[in-house]
């Protein structure tokens, strides 16, 4: 009976967490007696008001004490599943900041990149709306650095994983995995510019320029480019412009589709390219005129 | 351990979080420490360390691959020079051997730049240009000078591959085909280093002073870098 | 009382000072005292003792704390107090325990923060819209009646009574036994008022016993300066200035002597830090405001 008592409270917690956010009348906050602190374990078939969660068997009613067994052998049986419990728990409640920001982002049409939003994904998950300054002093910046790197893994996950490359030239490759890590951004494009604006902040630019690292690394590697001197850094450098013009293109786009956008990464993509290839023709034609000039020196003697 | 492995779980979303192996390891960059377990503190804290521990592995290998690669490009890029002036030489060929193996060693660790994600030095136009103006000088002032450079480039290349041997041994770290590669590499360097010295490099015009600046030219290189 | 000729002649500059009714041990005599001591200021002194002598430093206080708050911080106790609001960050929903609140400072602060939010909705009148906020209270919570009776005062020249607005609750009780259910609050913060309860480690725990599972505990007080050349000018502000500040002002020089020297006694951040993890506190962490003169430290329960 004790145990049935406990499994209802257990799954129904999150539920009696959220009926303790409504004001209730001041006794009910309230212990009975002071007299109770010395107190004996009371079985939890003691019918208390909803308002209290116990997590541990020591909580304090105004029922009397009668439904008290102290006998030992039961006392042992509960300490052995009260330790079943505790384990069960951890493994349950095991804190995530992920999760919580993972819930927070149903909120952010309505609440913007903000710590209101974190704080009722915080509420959903079942934790009170304080807990959203665990993620950080600027909850909300933390929740759009979360999103984008949530987005950069999604589109490593697809370049990587599946067959979206397969058969496209490098041109093609380029342009596709622009055009999928922008669509990613649809579902908030009403508050990205908010977003964008966080992530460009000057005393959050530290933080946010690695994930811009990562997203343009990941994309030439999943392109297949091999460069290992100084045009690893262009190419990434360039990416990185790419992709940013793009965003804020895409931020004002009110073709349907966003096709305009498309047309614009189309472009920028094949000037990228020719660039390039640009480049590399310059320096294998200077590489080449040293080459003679210094064979025709060293002829002669 | 089973801490470590929520951590892991919770850390990444494909389940392709892999550590410090050789396959890709972007996954770690994207969720770092999110987890704290309920109760107990000390769990979370011997999970940090541990992931302090990969992260420490991972920059030394990206460190190793790095400063690798700079230094095969610049003992490919100096060979270079030195041919430029003794292509038509008695000693030619031979350079020329050289400067293809160099280019092979190049090649290899072109490859584990892109396997291992690893950032490659940024001050790859400097060694272009000094690697190619080291040799091209020193071969005009003779083939001896040119020996000689080869024969301190190749001792200092040499220890450094033994140190980083004994680094990745130190750090537990089990690369097979990275260590490997570092091995027969270091063997090819000491050969070179061999067939400068069978080739009258210490025969060179103020062998010693010069030797000793290259050495520490060289060294000043490998600190660049690694870091940078 | 001592009477007030008494007071100019009683305590030295800095360091040692008379107390209201002294309870230490004589020193001629070989017996120990059995009872626990603690610190009283710098005065050793019972553990049953330092309650009450407490309880009539602010009974004696009470009526110009906020005025001498200004006097002797120079205004800056506001910017401190808004700093661990701002810390805090309240959202609609949460209910806060303030500890030591005294006068209400850091309640009105909360829920004036929760007000000025652009999406807070509260839910007045009869048929209140769909997506109004979740309702938010502050229970101010202190051992001094008299403090609590100024800060309702002030409540209810704010809007803060009964039919209004009954968001604030003013309760009166010691914080190493708090009235109140395991997990009722969502925050708990203590300003300044930490450093003067006998058992701190008591006070932790019941802080972790009444706050729900994610909540938050917050802890804004004097600390200790790390820079050297500071803390003597901090040092010699303190001993010198304000309790004679104390005796120009309001008259009574004990009382802010007293809370010069607990500032001193008080564990430093890090200490307190360890303390909290004790009490089952996690993710405890502290910033200094002020180069340390003040310090916030956090803590969830998870």
């Amino acid at each position: 009976m004790a145990s049935l008592s406990r499994r209802f409270v257990q799954k129904n917690l999150s539920r009696l967490s959220l009926i303790n956010c409504g004001i209730r009348s001041n006794s009910s906050f309230y212990r009975s007696s002071p007299s109770l602190l010395s107190t004996t374990r009371i079985q939890s078939s003691c019918s208390s008001s909803s308002s209290s969660l116990f997590n541990n068997q020591r909580f304090y009613c105004s029922v009397n004490n009668n439904s008290n067994n102290n006998n030992q052998q039961i006392n042992e049986s509960q300490q052995q599943q009260q330790q079943e419990q505790k384990q069960q728990q951890q493994q349950q409640q095991e804190f995530s900041k992920d999760k919580i920001l993972e819930s927070s982002l149903q909120f952010v049409n309505l609440y913007g990149w903000t710590s209101e939003a974190v704080s009722k994904g915080c509420i959903e998950m079942g934790y009170p709306p304080v807990t959203q300054g665990i993620i950080g002093d600027n909850s909300g910046f933390e929740l759009a650095l979360y999103f984008i790197k949530k987005c950069n893994k999604e589109l490593f996950d697809q370049l990587s994983e599946s067959d979206l490359l397969h058969g496209l030239s490098k041109k093609d490759k380029v342009k596709l995995a622009i055009k999928s890590r922008l669509s990613m951004i649809k579902p908030y494009q009403s508050r990205w510019s908010e977003a964008m604006q966080l992530l460009a902040n000057p005393k959050n630019l530290q933080t946010t320029l690695p994930t811009m690292q990562t997203l343009v690394d990941d994309i030439w590697h999943a392109v297949g480019d091999r460069s290992s001197d100084f045009d690893w850094y262009a190419k990434r450098a360039l990416l990185a412009a790419l992709y940013t013009s793009s965003e804020l293109f895409m931020l004002t786009d009110t073709s349907p589709e966003h096709s305009n956008t498309m047309r614009f990464v189309d472009d920028r993509v094949e000037d990228l390219i020719k660039t390039i290839k640009l480049k590399n023709d310059v320096e294998s034609t200077v590489s080449m005129a040293v080459g003679t000039f210094l064979n025709t020196i060293h002829k002669s003697k | 351990m089973a801490s470590l492995q929520k951590v892991m779980r919770f850390g990444s979303r494909s389940g392709s979080y892999l550590i410090g192996s050789s396959t890709t390891t972007s996954s770690n960059k994207y969720f770092t420490s999110t987890t704290t377990t309920a109760n107990n503190s000390n769990t979370s804290k011997t999970s940090q360390v541990d992931l302090e521990k990969e992260r420490l592995k991972r920059e030394l290998i990206e460190r190793i691959i790095r400063v690798d690669h700079a230094g095969e490009f610049g003992a490919a890029r100096i060979y270079e020079g030195q041919l430029a002036v003794l292509k038509n030489t008695k000693e030619g060929p031979l350079i020329r051997e050289m400067a293809d193996q160099e280019l092979e060693h190049q090649a290899k660790f072109n490859q584990l730049i892109y396997e291992k994600r690893v950032r490659p030095t940024v001050l790859s136009p400097i060694w272009n240009v000094a690697g190619f103006g080291l040799g091209y000088v020193s071969a005009l002032m003779g083939k001896e000078a040119a020996m000689a450079v080869t024969v301190a480039v190749e001792t200092v290349i040499s220890e450094h591959y033994n140190d980083q041997l004994r680094q990745l041994n130190d750090h537990q770290i089990d690369d097979k085909d990275l260590k490997d590669t570092i091995k027969k590499f270091r063997d090819d360097e000491m050969e070179h280093m061999h067939i400068g010295i069978e080739h009258d490099a210490e025969l060179a015009p103020l062998y010693k002073p010069f030797s000793e600046l290259v050495k520490v030219g060289t060294k000043a290189a490998i600190w660049l870098s690694s870091r940078v | 009382m001592i009477p007030s000729l008494r007071r100019l002649t009683t305590g030295t500059y800095g360091f040692v000072s008379r107390r209201f009714f002294t309870t230490a041990t004589p020193k001629d005599n070989n017996t120990t005292n059995e009872q626990p001591q603690t610190h009283f200021g710098f005065q050793t002194v019972n553990k049953n003792d330092k309650e009450s002598m407490v309880k009539e430093v602010f009974d004696n206080v009470s009526s110009s704390y906020d005025l001498m708050n200004d006097v002797m911080s120079m205004g800056i106790h506001r910017l401190w107090k808004d700093e661990l609001i701002s810390t805090l960050n309240p959202t609609p929903g949460s209910h806060l325990l303030d500890v030591a609140g005294g006068t209400g400072d850091i309640s009105f602060r909360f829920l004036e923060k929760i007000k000025q939010s652009p999406y807070y909705l509260p839910a007045i009148g009869a048929n209140p819209p769909k997506n109004t906020s979740l309702p938010s209270s502050a229970t101010v919570f202190d051992i001094n009646q008299s403090m609590l009776d100024q800060g309702k005062k002030r409540g209810i020249l704010n809007g803060y009574n009964e039919t209004t607005d009954p968001s604030i609750d003013w309760v009166q009780g010691n914080s190493e036994n708090l009235p109140f259910k395991d997990e009722t609050f969502n925050c708990y913060t203590v300003s300044f008022g930490i450093r003067n309860c006998t058992n701190v480690d008591q006070v932790l725990k019941e802080a972790h016993r009444v706050l729900k599972k994610g909540g938050r505990f917050l802890c804004l007080e004097f600390s200790q300066i790390p820079n050297p050349a500071l803390r003597y000018m901090y040092d010699t502000y303190s001993f010198n200035v304000i309790p004679v500040m104390g005796q120009l002002v309001v008259g009574d020089r004990d009382s802010y002597q007293y809370l010069v020297e607990s500032i001193r006694k008080f564990p430093d951040q890090e200490t307190f830090a360890d303390m909290m993890r004790d009490a089952g506190f996690q993710q405890v962490t502290y910033k200094n405001l002020s180069f340390g003169i003040c310090a916030i430290h956090s803590g969830w329960k998870l």
